[in-house]
């Protein structure tokens, strides 16, 4: 049927124009400006959180490793171009809402974020709870280590040493 | 409603119980305003918990009011990874040690007969609140990183709401529960602060730096006086 | 010139029994309280031995008093930015385990415990925890124990000594031992003063006396530490530092302070000094000998005319000027020169003064009758306390500062028992005389004033003046907390 075929036509048309322009928007945004936003360097417009307070990713070093929400080395390519775009509009979740709901990220900042994302997903992530743990371990030692030096400087106690030693020399038979 | 009341209302009854009560006791009964050192009975012990304690305190608190009050410049200063994830570790290795510390100082008051005897019910309610409020925020920080990055964005403006007398507890309603109980602790605190051997937290003696040495006091008027 | 008045006071150790009394008169007056049992604000050490608290003498451990840094003079136990950054533990504190833990008994015991085949006991139980205690160590858990190999052996000063000196201090049957009874001195150059964070320790302007406020007290304990004496002490109950207060209630209503009153032995002696408080620093950076004398020195003479129109000036009353003149301390320390102060080098100028013991009298024994020694005062060397030892206590290791006090002590007793007994003759007097450069009317009235004298003359106690003091006549809003007059409250914890 030539209607049906039309219809169908038409359809493709449409999505690959949406393709297109998806594909067009993304070769828009700037991946290093998109992580800058994502780390904090720069500060979004509206002023909301930058990534990186909850959201995990690679490529950043140790501090890359965020665990408050999920980690998004991945999120280009689990939910695809589309998907990130209208997440990042929306941002749809509740613990969100509240810092973002009257400080929106901008329509060139999406693209950044999205941009960058799409290249995040070629990294690895690498599990470091067990470093930061040994990191955090030797600070904790360090700070304990410097409240033992402090503490040389003491003053010890002065009668209970002098009997003690009285009485070894007792227990020894040195001196009745 | 629930929310409303513990982060809308009662940081403002804390407030106010911390204000009010805090003025009430220094004009007069300005003679319990100290912090009642054990020091003399019990020393050895002490040192291990009240100086990693002290100083470690210090710097979380000062951080928590920097980010309060400045936090662009926080943001700014977390904003390259190294400078976050190396102040982030140091925080959470400070709450481990505070966290040590508050567990010394309280096994301290409860083994030693001495020190026993001089503490009250008040203090052990303000000793396990003070173990609460540090174990928590250390579980925030090791499992919701990175605090120190997210606090900027949530609880400076929530606290912000706060002092502008619009509260906004948005901010807070959707946190987990762990955050909840630290904000509200926090709060307790604060309420707790003037019935309480916190009150010495405003005595401090930063006066005596500028002083001279030695004082004298005359109860007489002089002649050469003018 | 700025001339101030100070109470001062002069033991004199010669005379001092070792009674305690004037301990116990203290106690029932001002500690009796709980949480400051373990407080001697008045009390009498055993020397040679290790004190209350154990070893204070020791400032290398301790902390205590001043130093010389440089130019300048700091405390010992650090600068004021280390002593705040030590404020949340501070590490020379010493705990009441180096005093001692208070004990009582359980008396009850002995009356409600049940019939039975053993006597029943009363067990000493702690005043801290109450909890029972095995008592180790108690108020003057040394006294008479010269010969301890615990506390006699450890005196700081004594391990000053050379090993044969100490040999001879502690040989059988040349033993020897006396009393140090210690209150507050009452320094010029207060070290708790100067230590105390908050400001709440300060010098009354008038008399002198040093006094914690207790309502500006935070509880810091920096002036426990720094006072050299340890004559601070930290009430465990109330969270605060209490001292002596040299009983200024009994003085301004002109009686004596309570351990003054009640001395058995009548060797205590206060009046007012006039001293120069323009000197104080320049004073206290002296080298450890010049110290004693220089203290001394910078006594002002109240009978001379100049002094005493600049002390009218700097707001002397007349009759504290009078008081002055009749002053036993200004004869004792300055016109005498035979009253030294304790540790002067701690540099804290301390205004309560020792006339040093002559005891035991250098004496040899024939057929069981006491004579004195052929070479009574050429021999002080040989003296059975060890010059050294006298001199760390009272002159900063000046020995010279010692013999002089000691030449005229013997050239009194000479003389005195070339009057009484007569076996000594005018010649070796007029000889004792000429050594120690005094005169007879001075050594008579040196043995008046240590021995005939009433309590009028021994305790001349200045007008204190308080009718004209600034409440009676200010605001006492503004002058609210300084003064501690506004007390509302009794000294209780309550929160």
């Amino acid at each position: 049927m030539s209607v049906n075929r039309f219809i169908g036509r038409c359809m493709i048309t449409l999505i690959m124009l949406t393709f297109f322009t998806s594909l067009g928007f993304s070769a828009e945004g700037d991946p290093a400006r998109g992580k800058a936003l994502f780390i904090g360097n720069i500060s979004f417009e509206e002023g909301g959180a930058p990534c990186l307070a909850c959201h995990g990713i690679a490529g950043v070093g140790f501090a890359g490793h965020s665990n408050y929400g999920p980690d998004l080395t991945a999120v280009h390519e689990n939910f695809g171009a589309e998907g990130v775009a209208g997440i990042l509009q929306s941002l749809p979740f509740p613990s969100m809402e509240a810092i973002y709901i009257n400080r929106p990220l901008t329509e060139a900042e999406q693209l950044d974020l999205a941009a960058y994302f799409s290249q995040t997903s070629q990294l690895s992530v690498v599990p470091s709870n067990a470093i930061l743990a040994l990191q955090v371990s030797c600070l904790v030692i360090a700070i304990l280590g410097i409240t033992f030096l402090i503490g040389l400087r003491r003053m010890r106690a002065t009668r209970q040493p002098l009997i003690d030693n009285q009485r070894n020399l007792v227990n020894k038979g040195g001196l009745q | 409603m629930m929310d409303l009341i513990l982060f809308g209302v009662f940081p403002y009854v804390a407030m106010t119980l911390a204000i009010a009560v805090g003025f009430y006791r220094y004009c007069f009964d300005r003679y319990s305003y100290s912090s009642q050192s054990s020091q003399f009975l019990e020393s050895r012990t002490l040192f291990w918990g009240s100086v990693p304690w002290h100083y470690a305190i210090l710097l979380i608190l000062s951080a928590h009011l920097l980010a309060f009050l400045f936090p662009s410049l926080w943001g700014s200063l977390l904003g390259a990874p190294g400078r976050l994830y190396l102040l982030e570790i140091t925080g959470i290795a400070l709450g481990v040690v505070t966290t040590i510390a508050m567990l010394v100082l309280l096994l301290r008051r409860a083994s030693n007969a001495r020190v026993n005897v001089v503490t009250t019910t008040i203090d052990w309610v303000l000793l396990i609140s003070l173990l609460l409020q540090v174990i928590t925020g250390v579980y925030i920080a090791i499992t919701m990183r990175w605090g120190g990055f997210w606090y900027v964005h949530t609880v400076t403006p929530w606290l912000w709401s706060l002092v502008s007398f619009s509260p906004k507890i948005d901010f807070l309603v959707n946190m987990p529960f762990v955050v909840k109980l630290h904000a509200v602790n926090a709060f307790f605190l604060v309420a707790l602060f003037p019935f309480s051997r916190l009150v010495h937290v405003v005595s401090i003696p930063l006066a005596y730096v500028t002083r001279p040495y030695q004082l004298v006091i005359w109860y007489r008027q002089r002649n050469n006086q003018l | 010139m700025n001339i101030r008045a100070q109470v001062s006071s002069v033991f004199h150790l010669d005379k001092c029994i070792g009674c305690h009394t004037c301990s116990i008169a203290c106690k029932n007056l001002w500690t009796d309280r709980k949480g400051v049992e373990y407080m001697w604000w008045n009390n009498v050490e055993t020397k040679p031995g290790t004190g209350y608290p154990t070893q204070w003498e020791d400032q290398q451990h301790h902390q205590g008093g001043w130093q010389k840094k440089g130019n300048d003079l700091q405390l010992r136990m650090g600068s004021k930015g280390a002593s705040l950054g030590r404020i949340f533990h501070n590490p020379d504190l010493p705990t009441m385990d180096d005093y001692y833990e208070p004990f009582t008994f359980k008396y009850q015991d002995l009356t409600n415990a049940p019939a039975g085949d053993d006597q029943p006991t009363a067990r000493p139980v702690s005043m801290v925890s109450g909890k029972p205690i095995k008592i180790e160590s108690g108020p003057n858990w040394d006294d008479d124990l010269s010969g301890s190999n615990i506390y006699a052996a450890n005196d700081p000063g004594v391990l000053q000594l050379s090993e044969k000196e100490q040999q001879q201090m502690f040989a059988i049957e040349k033993m020897v031992m006396f009393y140090l009874p210690r209150i507050c001195n009452h320094c010029l150059n207060a070290a708790c003063v100067a230590a105390c964070p908050s400001g709440a320790i300060y010098k009354r302007g008038e008399d002198g006396i040093v006094l914690i406020n207790q309502d500006k007290c935070r509880g810091w304990r920096m002036c426990v530490s720094a006072c050299p004496y340890k004559k601070t002490y930290y009430g465990w109950t109330s969270g605060k530092s209490e001292k002596c207060i040299h009983c200024y209630p009994r003085l301004e209503v002109g009686e004596a302070p309570a351990c003054f009153h009640s001395c058995v032995g009548r060797i205590r002696y206060l009046g007012v000094l006039l001293y120069d408080a323009d000197r104080i620093e320049d004073v206290a950076k002296l080298e450890d000998t010049e110290l004693a004398a220089a203290q001394r020195d910078m006594i002002l003479d109240p009978f001379d005319p100049r002094v005493q129109e600049e002390a009218l000036k700097c707001g002397i009353a007349a009759e504290v000027l009078e008081a002055a003149q009749k002053s036993p301390t200004y004869k004792f320390v300055k016109e005498w020169g035979i009253a030294l102060p304790l540790h002067p080098e701690y540099r804290t100028l301390p205004m309560l003064f020792y006339v040093p013991p002559l005891l035991p009298v250098i004496s040899k024994e024939t057929l069981n009758v006491q004579k004195l020694a052929d070479d009574f005062f050429t021999s002080l060397e040989k003296a059975r306390l060890p010059l050294k030892y006298l001199a760390g206590l009272f002159s900063g290791g000046n020995e010279e500062e010692i013999k002089a006090v000691y030449r005229k002590l013997i050239a009194v007793r000479i003389q005195r028992r070339n009057t009484t007994v007569g076996d000594m003759s005018a010649e070796e007097a007029q000889k004792a005389r000429d050594i120690a450069g005094v005169d007879s009317d001075m050594i008579e009235a040196i043995f008046r004033m240590t021995t005939i004298t009433s309590i009028k003359e021994r305790i001349v106690i200045p007008p204190m003046l308080r009718e004209q003091a600034i409440e009676a006549g200010m605001d006492t809003e503004t002058y609210k907390q300084e003064m501690g007059f506004g007390k509302r409250q009794p000294p209780k914890r309550r929160w």
